[in-house]
């Protein structure tokens, strides 16, 4: 009887522990699993380069998480990464001039949009797109520009 | 003398052709633009006349920009003024500073910002020697018709290509407007908001705007790394 009370324990134990693995790597990826508020709002944005950016990746604007991403398309014919955005209703509006960029959160680095309000008195509308956008930075990029300008000098 | 003559003709008739081809190109896509904004030049056109006066004013000014700067400054800047927003453009980087400034911070902050990204720029260029400018046709129908983005590809002659995009909007006037550029993929205006914001909220200056405006020259003529070797003025101290 004592025997299948320790083997419940260490099953419970080994269970919890894959659990908190579970956790650890939602947590760590930076993808919110909570279901967004109903009340959203969608905005979309262009980039050159979303590099690491996943649907559910946060929206936020000065560290605080305002929205998170719905949908990344890309648009083959140009090249450019299309982000749908939702926007929770505590956060809208938004001006018209709001910039978004890519930023990496942490050393593991998972990717999030970091969105910096505008001076504008005109508001994004539901829909709208964000003018102002900076992609992500890659670093095959960097390296091959610094080649070059290396070459050259 | 007859192979000669042939084979500039063939050059000529090719050049012809290669013009032809973007401007038809450009002409076939404007129609599409011009039937919801009514424009009566092409932004494109204005980057590239104004790319040009810009590289001719280089030239000329090879000989006195060392000596007289100032000069020089004013210069570029009287060829910018038309065609550049620096109201729209600085509002954008002092963003939700913006509001809470008084008219007479951000009729200042404009001035600092336009004087500050003409110095930039004119510095810039006095590097800029045997590259080549190329202002790419329109590649796509704008979303919104009021704005787009103009593409420029600035070549060294060590074969590197540094893209720059231009975005454009239509003033009340009609007429093409730059109010941000986006160089090499790093977003000029946001980077400026960025330090604009950071400097606005450093304990260095207290949330004083005042003070962030009257240093706001000296934050962005740090910015561009390249610029520190256009020091030739410093061998020269040295000697």
């Amino acid at each position: 009887m004592q025997m299948r009370t320790i083997e419940i324990g260490v099953g419970a134990f080994v269970l919890a522990g894959f659990l908190a693995l579970v956790v650890l790597v939602v947590q760590v990826s930076g993808v919110s699993l909570v279901l967004a508020p109903t009340n959203s709002h969608r905005v979309m944005a262009e980039f050159d380069d979303v590099a690491g950016l996943r649907v559910r990746s946060k929206v936020s604007m000065a560290g605080v998480t305002i929205g998170r991403v719905a949908s990344i398309d890309v648009d083959p014919l140009y090249g450019v990464a299309i982000v749908e955005m939702e926007i929770y209703e505590r956060s809208w509006p938004l001006p018209i001039d709001t910039g978004a960029r890519i930023l990496t959160e942490g050393i593991l680095g998972a990717r999030y949009i970091g969105l910096m309000p505008g001076g504008d008195d005109e508001m994004l509308e539901d829909g709208g797109y964000i003018q102002d956008t900076q992609g992500a930075l890659v670093l095959e990029n960097l390296i091959g520009d610094l080649v070059t300008r290396l070459g050259a000098s | 003398m007859n192979a000669v003559l042939t084979t500039t003709d063939g050059r000529v008739s090719l050049q012809g052709f290669c013009v032809g081809t973007i401007l038809s190109v450009s002409l076939a896509l404007g129609a599409g633009i011009a039937s919801a904004a009514v424009a009566d030049q092409s932004p494109h056109d204005m980057v590239r006349e104004t790319s040009d006066a810009v590289l001719a004013l280089i030239e000329q000014a090879r000989e006195y920009a060392q000596d007289d700067p100032e000069r020089f400054y004013r210069e570029v800047q009287a060829l910018l003024d038309p065609v550049v927003d620096f109201e729209s453009f600085a509002r954008s980087v002092m963003a939700v500073h913006y509001r809470n400034a008084t008219p007479a911070q951000r009729k200042r902050f404009i001035e600092s910002f336009r004087s500050g990204l003409v110095r930039t720029y004119a510095l810039a260029l006095t590097e800029f020697e045997d590259g080549e400018v190329v202002v790419l046709p329109p590649d796509r129908p704008p979303r919104d018709p009021r704005r787009q983005t103009v593409t420029m590809q600035i070549r060294t002659p060590h074969g590197a290509v540094y893209p720059v995009l231009y975005s454009v909007a239509q003033d009340r006037d009609g007429a093409w407007k730059v109010r941000n550029l986006i160089v090499n993929g790093v977003n000029m205006g946001l980077t400026f908001r960025n330090q604009f914001n950071s400097a606005a909220q450093d304990p260095k200056y207290g949330g004083d705007l005042d003070r962030v405006i009257d240093d706001w020259a000296d934050l962005i003529e740090e910015e561009p790394p390249g610029l520190d070797e256009t020091g030739d003025a410093e061998p020269e101290h040295q000697a």
